[in-house]
């Protein structure tokens, strides 16, 4: 124990009389890459923003060094070497990369003018510290013409404009990056971390965790479960300290067994541009068709494709049989296709509307009554039926949907389709950024509507996922199908190698 | 205390909204005992007519996530061509039928370069807002239009009868607006339309709302209702003016969003928009009736609408 850094104890919060946080702990140790986990809501990110001073704790002691510090403020953290890279990046797209990494603390002539020659000599110098992954970025270039990959690679340089660094946290930083992406900053945090210092790192992604940290702390509802060193546990482990019970998260999956002979959906020779090309798919009633590949594959833009949302150059299609033309997702809608998009909260909801209106608005026929006006009360109990449909935990369906967490708003975006009675429902990561337990929920819905018979297309990045939930598995790669495969006895590798190009 | 904060402020506004009238007809009272007669009321809501018309329109605009800045001119136009045809015809269903087709065509046009060109809309119709201003000028060459009584009789009516020797007929005319496009809204789905596609217009699209329709169908709307501000002011003054208050289009938007319509889009309630246009309309009425100059009423007007704006700030911050 004499090795911690910064130990915080008995640490609580709340907001707005609701407590988030109940007499936690933390210890970090310097050289050790440590992850927060947890499901949604269960703290772990709150515990990383008061350590960094980007909220203030109601209660409890921070230790850094042995000596009991107060961070009020992410200044004030900085000047004791705990630096983080949030989640929400603050960058301003139309300065260069130099002035984003000083930004609110631009070096200054003694006439109090900018010092340019030192901004972009000094620029130059954290980028090096990057070493390999600084390589793409010039630090003249506008923040703006970058990536998100690269927006992190600055967040990570204004900290190294500072001479203390101790502890270092990263807020989900994988959310939004690439695959290479990704592979670049793990290789830039194992140098932060060979480097001595102590690093944060808060995912949803429990692969991430055994790639690459080393302890683990886990929070559920807001309290601290315990700390792990990650070598000596398994994923379940893990699962199991989060949930607090055991789980098999895809659900008794036998691929194939609910799958009809009868063929919903056929596309043939899609193609769009660079995107996709000669994109040719089956779904059956019954079936849950996965589509895996990279970020890029062009899996999301076929699927939107298919439904209208994007433009496609070709590509014929054939709904039970029938040849149909979709053009816009009205068509789609009206052929019983329902699109769940990949972008929860800019597509799939009107966050700031009541779950009602949010159930409602596929299907206004059902809640129109006499001479065409809407029936007020058939919506209420349209809506109460949706909520029943998936047990959707809120308040009531008056609840505006921005409240609820991102399984219950996924829930939300499922029943709207199901509600809409769609016979064919395209799903494109149905469970980005929603936590363990309503994860389980989400693949039982599938599991339960392909029981039903409705045709299912699941575009994931999450090769687990695929496997565990999919009858069959499209691979796409560079705008490519490279295989159609049975989901019988297949690995990880089985699948992954159509996935890269050769 | 913590209930207060989130139960959300959209659930008082109903009671600060009527609060503020009942403390505001009360000092007006006290310093002016005939503020609260009959015919001062009456007077209020008279004069409050082409404002809140307007205001119907910019509610149902701003909901759908758009200004209109042209609202003014319209019922300028529409006014203006009402009355020369009222004074070469003498009749009032022509004069009618030609303002109404001005408001709309200026609907069609602004909704065809928002909905459909998708240029912004709050530079385009104010750009349409000059178009219009000029075809008033070259018409009028700045004079406003009179009507005489004699001959233009059919048309003066409807703005100087007295529904049941009572009450005056445009005021009877708003009332009955707000009822209809208050169950318009409510009731139809076109009207939810308008709260959904200005809550979140992509997501709208991908559910198969025909976004692009509905913001046009907005424009054909506000227009409309400008146009039949425009005429109900000239007929009850008896003449068009040229450049009718220069104030009308921002006094909707002002009473709409002391109403509590989202400046975002998405959230209003067209009952609390009336609410927002007595209020400002009692201040006005009452500092008159108290001696004032007119010019304290711009000040009176610009603090409600600060007023409003800042209410708004804080209940996004909750």
């Amino acid at each position: 124990m004499s090795n911690v850094i910064l130990r915080a104890e008995h640490i609580s919060k709340s907001f707005y009389g609701n407590k988030v946080l109940d007499n936690v702990e933390l210890s970090l140790e310097p050289g050790k890459v440590h992850a927060l986990c947890g499901e949604n809501g269960a703290g772990k990110s709150t515990v990383l923003k008061i350590i960094t001073g980007l909220y203030t704790k109601d209660e409890g002691e921070i230790y850094l060094e042995g000596k009991q510090i107060e961070v009020p403020n992410v200044d004030v953290a900085k000047k004791y070497g705990i630096h983080v890279v949030p989640q929400e990046m603050q960058m301003l797209p139309e300065l260069s990369v130099a002035e984003n990494i000083f930004l609110g603390n631009l070096p200054r002539t003694k006439s109090g003018l900018v010092d340019w020659k030192t901004i972009y000599s000094k620029a130059n110098e954290v980028k090096a510290m990057l070493g390999k992954a600084g390589d793409k970025i010039d630090i003249r270039q506008k923040a703006g013409e970058l990536g998100m990959g690269a927006w992190q690679l600055i967040e990570i340089m204004r900290a190294f404009t500072s001479d203390n660094i101790k502890v270092i946290a990263f807020d989900e930083p994988t959310s939004s990056l690439s695959d290479n992406e990704v592979e670049v900053l793990f290789d830039l945090i194992r140098g932060l971390r060979a480097k001595g210092l102590a690093v944060v790192y808060v995912s949803h992604r429990l692969k991430e965790i055994f790639q690459l940290c080393d302890q683990v702390s886990v929070f559920r509802d807001g309290h601290y479960i315990g700390t792990r060193e990650v070598s000596e546990i398994q994923t379940s482990d893990l699962i199991a300290m989060m949930i607090g019970r055991d789980l098999n998260m895809f659900g008794d999956a036998n691929p194939g067994a609910d799958v009809q002979a009868e063929v919903a959906l056929k596309a043939s020779n899609y193609s769009h541009g660079r995107f996709y090309q000669n994109i040719n798919i089956e779904v059956h009633k019954g079936e849950i068709l996965g589509m895996y590949g990279l970020v890029g594959a062009g899996r999301t833009e076929f699927v939107r494709g298919l439904f209208g949302a994007d433009p496609k150059d070709s590509g014929e299609l054939e709904i039970f049989g029938k040849k149909v033309n979709i053009k816009i997702p009205r068509d789609a809608i009206k052929e019983g296709i329902g699109l769940v998009t990949e972008d929860r909260r800019g597509e799939g909801l009107m966050l700031i509307q009541a779950i009602k209106w949010n159930l409602s608005m596929t299907n206004f026929p059902a809640i129109t009554g006499g001479l065409g006006m809407l029936d007020l009360k058939k919506e209420k109990e349209y809506a109460a039926k949706g909520m029943d449909i998936f047990s959707v935990k809120a308040t009531g369906i008056d609840q505006v949907a921005g409240g609820l967490s991102g399984g219950n708003q996924q829930k939300v975006v499922l029943a709207k389709w199901v509600l809409a009675d769609c016979q064919i429902l395209i799903v494109d990561e149905p469970t980005r950024g929603i936590d363990v337990g309503a994860k389980a929920e989400v693949y039982a819905a599938l599991h339960d509507l392909a029981k039903q018979g409705k045709a299912i297309i699941m575009v994931s990045s999450e090769l687990p996922e695929i496997l565990g939930v999919s009858d069959r598995i499209v691979v796409m790669c560079e705008g490519r199908q490279t295989a159609v495969l049975d989901n019988k006895n297949l690995t990880e590798e089985d699948v992954i190698q159509y996935a890269f190009s050769k | 205390m913590n209930k207060l904060k989130t139960t959300s402020r959209e659930k008082l506004l109903p009671f600060i909204l009527g609060g503020l009238i009942i403390l505001l007809s009360v000092v007006f009272t006290i310093i002016n005992p005939a503020f609260i007669t009959f015919s001062s009321i009456h007077s209020i809501l008279l004069t409050a007519v082409p404002v809140a018309i307007v205001a119907i329109g910019e509610c149902t605009a701003i909901t759908a996530g758009y200004f209109d800045m042209s609202v003014g001119l319209i019922a300028s136009l529409a006014g203006v061509f009402a009355a020369k045809v009222v004074n070469a015809t003498g009749e009032a269903v022509p004069a009618v039928i030609v303002g109404l087709c001005i408001g709309l065509l200026a609907g069609v046009v602004n909704g065809c370069l928002v909905s459909f060109l998708h240029m912004n809309a709050f530079i385009t119709t104010y750009a349409m807002q000059l178009v219009y201003r000029g075809i008033v000028y070259i018409i009028t060459e700045g004079m406003p239009v009179k009507m005489v009584a004699e001959t233009c009789k059919k048309y003066l009516v409807i703005g100087q009868a007295k529904a049941f020797g009572v009450i005056q007929i445009p005021i009877i005319v708003m009332l009955c607006l707000y009822v209809l496009v208050w169950l318009f809204l409510r009731y139809r789905k076109l009207g939810r339309s308008i709260y959904l596609v200005g809550s979140n217009a992509a997501c709208a699209h991908i559910s198969g709302i025909n976004v692009r329709m509905v913001q046009f169908f907005v424009f054909l709307l506000t227009g409309t209702l400008a146009s039949i501000a425009g005429m109900l002011y000239g007929s009850r003054v008896g003449t068009a003016p040229a450049f009718m208050g220069e104030t009308l289009c921002l006094e909707g938007i002002a009473s709409s969003i002391v109403g509590g319509t989202s400046m975002s889009g998405g959230k209003s309630n067209l009952a609390l928009t009336f609410l927002g246009v007595l209020v400002v309309y009692i201040v006005k009425q009452g500092l008159v009736m108290v001696g004032l100059d007119d010019a304290y009423q711009y000040v009176a007007t610009g603090l409600i609408l600060f007023l409003g704006v800042l209410f708004q700030i804080e209940r996004k911050k909750n």
